[in-house]
């Protein structure tokens, strides 16, 4: 195995383990100047495998090597040295991971922060539903408007044309009975189904933060 | 060797190593091999770790074109070696007061 394949080996590794960046350079970079060392001296079989060498990295980093964090890297602690009178060192293990009280509180900040993805996001969700019910309104009502304007139409038309005008005035009713038929109960639902997705949006958002508040409550 | 090495004892034959000269990953791992039996995986962490206690720090220095880091001791690395050398003392004449005595004791008694 020649240097470059050691690295990406070991990168590979530390990148799926999820170690920070700044730390992963900082391992490459060590061991490249022993690889570059080792093979200057006694060679370089001596390096041991690349991939076992990133799993000790990541367990020092308190990592799992199945590559589940099992800590933020961030609230990894440095180790004390507190030496005592008996000079022995004690090294702190990294503590289990802190119960955070303050969720709620970063679910906030979350929400805050990511304003500039889920605004847009929700404008143009309300936008649409705007515009959906207004088309069906104005396809509904120009259809009504149709039907009687043929109507009246034709029956001015009667007494100019006769043929003409009687088919226009049957046109018109037809419309308009039709808009009576099918627009009457589309939108006898169409008006209560409106309103209760408008509700449920505002409930599940209602839900979502009563829910964060109580599982951390 | 039969008998392992714990990290205390690690750390504390690196920062000697260190004390007698500002050295390199590799040149630490060569120095440390002549005593004891460790692969590369070993010398890493424990140089971070004293890095992170402020026992040791680190500059670069070239070398045939690339780059060298070499570490140095600090300040609070001597006192803290001093207390390990003082521990390794009592630590030792614990283990032969046992080790040394009672292996003649056994060796009388077959």
């Amino acid at each position: 195995m020649n240097r470059l394949e050691f690295l990406a080996k070991m990168r590979n590794t530390l990148e799926k383990g999820g170690l920070p960046e700044d730390d992963i350079k900082d391992a490459l970079s060590y061991y490249e100047e022993v690889f570059l060392d080792a093979e200057e001296g006694n060679g370089a079989e001596t390096m041991g495998d690349p991939e076992s060498i990133a799993r000790d990295i990541l367990m020092e980093a308190g990592i799992h090597a199945d590559g589940d964090a099992q800590l933020p890297p961030e609230e990894i602690k440095p180790e004390s040295y507190s030496s005592g009178s008996t000079g022995t060192a004690h090294y702190s293990e990294s503590s289990a991971p802190k119960k955070s009280g303050s969720n709620m509180l970063l679910k906030l900040i979350l929400i805050v922060l990511t304003f500039p993805i889920w605004m847009p996001v929700l404008i143009v969700v309300v936008v649409l539903l705007f515009v959906v019910i207004v088309v069906v309104l104005a396809l509904v009502f120009s259809f009504l408007a149709a039907g009687i304007a043929a109507l009246l139409g034709g029956i001015r038309l009667l007494f100019e044309a006769p043929f003409s005008g009687m088919m226009m005035a049957g046109g018109g009713l037809v419309i308009t009975g039709l808009f009576v038929l099918i627009a009457g109960p589309v939108l006898k639902k169409f008006v209560p189904a409106t309103i209760n997705i408008f509700r449920n949006i505002i409930d599940r958002i209602g839900d979502e933060f009563r829910n964060g508040g109580r599982k951390n409550g | 060797m039969g008998f392992s090495i714990n990290a205390g004892l690690l750390d504390a034959m690196v920062l000697s190593i260190v004390q007698n000269n500002d050295t390199y990953g590799y040149e630490i791992t060569q120095y440390l091999r002549r005593a004891v039996d460790i692969s590369e995986s070993t010398l890493y962490p424990v140089l971070r770790r004293l890095q992170k206690g402020e026992l040791l720090e680190t500059y670069d220095k070239e070398y045939m074109g690339r780059n060298r880091r070499y570490y140095r001791i600090t300040e609070k690395g001597k006192d803290t070696l001093e207390e390990y050398r003082e521990e390794w003392q009592n630590h030792k004449r614990k283990v032969d007061s046992i080790l040394m005595n009672e292996g003649a004791e056994d060796n009388e008694q077959t």
